[in-house]
């Protein structure tokens, strides 16, 4: 089960709730809702620029929680509405008239906002995203460890004075949503073939020479369907599974530990995104997810042999199987991958063992909160983890918990993704013109070509 | 037999939380919190209220060794302190303490160093009333529920 939103604190022991926010909204993209008792304007504004998707004064009353599911939806429309405008209206057009009426023009308020905050937010010409400057931040992505990639420290590493750490975050959001698509696409082309392991076998010769160097990145791992049998011995789709898994390891949490599998030869494990239909925005992927997974498994044992993982939690699967269902889990962005941003949650390290919702310190009580998820075991959480960061976590995944720390990502991977990004245009055929990267992503095709 | 003395007891019980409202000390979001208590979940609200007493208790000792600490000046830290201390009890509805944490933490911000001492001990004093009144009801309730039999009564 997936997260689809997060209500959390602002002041908490372990970690501060802006910090969560940057790693839960912008790195997960899962809406997160603050709560707090401060009550004063430049709080709360301060809170939205950030990127809070709605401010909860304390106390909290049952029925302001009991209307946060408009938050999912109102986000999952304006993706929607970002990426397929068409299918975005028939999931208005699934309301009744007046909600739907309502949703659409919250969904309108919304896009004003955001373009409203980024003009105002960065206060400067909208950055453009020049293929020299993606380069960068793709290089940048790539010194960072798994588990730390943050705006911030992006935009450190990538110096670039004109840029804001609002503008990498965005960018990065984007990049991955364009991974997505590419994956969802590709995924797509896959279930339509059946198992010749073609593709798989190519990879795992390392017959591409970007294969040989994305041993420390996951690639798309073809276990049953082929993705586009017609590509399969071409160059082609290596680079482009080439190209996706250097920033797609950074799609997922920022934990995933890609360069963990720097250790393990040729096999690399792939993220794939089980989930056929573009418009999914996430809501839909644990399913699938988990059904990969289930497959993936005995695959992924024999691959794993040099994992490692740090126990925080419970986790009967060996660590092998842990990572696949990290893989896909934290793809989706379950709660499980909380347990993966590893030394700074020490605190998720206790409380999720039973992967219950943490509770929250007295500052914020579990009460209120108890009006959406089962009383019974936020009540037993309340007991255990006194005192600790509260996270609403509104769904659960099962006990998986891994905590995986990396090393930091080979550098020449950055110019091997650069040698195949003229070969991914062939395969982009996705229908969003508008998108920032995949402009970008052709300009750097026409740059190298 | 057994009957009756249950029932006088959650009269008893409703007096004094009627009482408590009156006066101010609680307010409509202790009623919220009661109504999360079901039978998944029993003891819900003395649980909550005991995590709430714990957490008061470090906060204020906390404060304390702030404030009477001749040196002191970090009154940043100290509003952080009210702030938590607000923020948990507003969420059980303990109103009154609240408000002393509203006016604490003004003084806090002026730097008002005599005015958080006095702000320090009236929340003092009206946690611990807060606290006789919420563990009388608590035990009030215990009274009535062995008085009602084992039988797990579910509304308050």
């Amino acid at each position: 089960m997936k997260t689809d939103i997060v209500i959390t604190d602002i002041c908490m022991p372990d970690m501060d709730g802006f910090r969560l926010l940057e790693i839960i909204d912008l790195e997960m993209d899962i809406p997160l809702i603050m709560m707090s008792a401060y009550d004063r304007i430049d709080n709360i504004m301060r809170s939205v620029k950030h990127g809070v998707r709605d401010y909860l004064v304390k106390p909290v009353e049952m029925k302001e929680l009991k209307n946060k599911w408009q938050q999912v939806i109102r986000k999952t429309i304006f993706d929607l509405n970002k990426l397929h405008p068409t299918s975005a209206e028939l999931v208005g057009n699934s309301l009744p008239p007046n909600k739907r009426r309502d949703k659409l023009i919250e969904q309108e308020d919304e896009t004003n906002i955001l373009s409203h905050w980024e003009s105002s937010a960065h206060k400067k010409s909208r950055v453009t995203w020049t293929a020299d400057l993606h380069k960068k931040f793709v290089d940048a992505l790539q010194q960072l460890e798994v588990n730390k990639v943050f705006s911030k420290k992006m935009l450190e590493i990538m110096n670039e004075p004109e840029l804001s750490r609002g503008n990498i975050a965005s960018h990065l959001q984007k990049y991955r949503i364009l991974l997505n698509k590419q994956q969802a696409r590709r995924s797509q082309e896959r279930d339509k073939n059946t198992g010749t392991n073609r593709t798989f076998g190519h990879l795992h010769n390392g017959s591409s020479i970007a294969l040989s160097d994305t041993q420390g990145l996951p690639v798309i791992n073809n276990y049953g369907s082929d993705p586009g049998s017609s590509h399969a011995a071409s160059k082609t789709l290596c680079p482009e599974q080439n190209f996706l898994p250097s920033p797609m390891s950074y799609q997922t949490p920022p934990t995933m530990p890609i360069s963990v599998l720097g250790n393990v030869p040729q096999s690399p494990i792939c993220l794939a995104n089980p989930h056929p239909q573009p418009e999914s925005n996430g809501m839909k992927f644990q399913e699938i997810s988990q059904r990969r997974q289930m497959a993936n498994h005995s695959e992924m044992s024999s691959h794993m042999s040099k994992f490692e993982a740090s126990q925080s939690g419970p986790s009967s699967s060996p660590p092998s199987s842990a990572f696949a269902e990290v893989v896909f889990e934290a793809y989706c962005c379950p709660p499980a991958a909380f347990n993966l941003i590893g030394i700074d949650y020490q605190m998720l390290g206790d409380a999720t063992t039973e992967m219950l919702p943490i509770s929250q310190p007295a500052d914020s009580l579990v009460g209120p909160l108890q009006a959406s998820s089962p009383g019974h075991r936020e009540e037993k959480s309340l007991e255990t983890s006194n005192g600790r960061g509260g996270l609403d976590l509104c769904k659960q995944t099962t006990g998986f918990s891994c905590d995986i720390q990396g090393s930091t990502i080979d550098d020449s991977m950055g110019n091997d993704q650069m040698m195949f990004l003229p070969l991914l245009d062939n395969h982009n055929s996705y229908s969003s013109p508008d998108d920032d990267i995949s402009i970008m992503v052709k300009q750097i095709a026409k740059m190298v070509s | 037999m057994l009957g009756l003395g249950a029932e006088r007891l959650r009269a008893d019980m409703n007096r004094l939380l009627a009482l408590l409202f009156h006066q101010g000390v609680l307010d409509e979001q202790f009623l919220q919190l009661q109504q999360l208590q079901d039978a998944t979940s029993p003891n819900f609200v003395s649980e909550v209220v005991n995590i709430y007493f714990n957490e008061s208790e470090k906060l204020l000792r906390n404060l304390r060794g702030l404030l009477l600490d001749r040196e002191f000046s970090d009154y940043k830290k100290m509003g952080i302190h009210l702030n938590q201390f607000m923020g948990s009890s507003s969420s059980i509805g303990a109103k009154r303490v609240r408000n002393v944490c509203v006016a604490f933490r003004a003084a806090s911000e002026q730097n008002n160093r005599p005015g958080c001492l006095r702000g320090l001990e009236l929340l003092e004093h009206e946690y611990c009333y807060l606290k006789n009144k919420l563990h009388e009801l608590f035990h009030l309730e215990q009274q009535r529920l062995l008085a009602a039999g084992v039988r797990y009564p579910m509304q308050n």
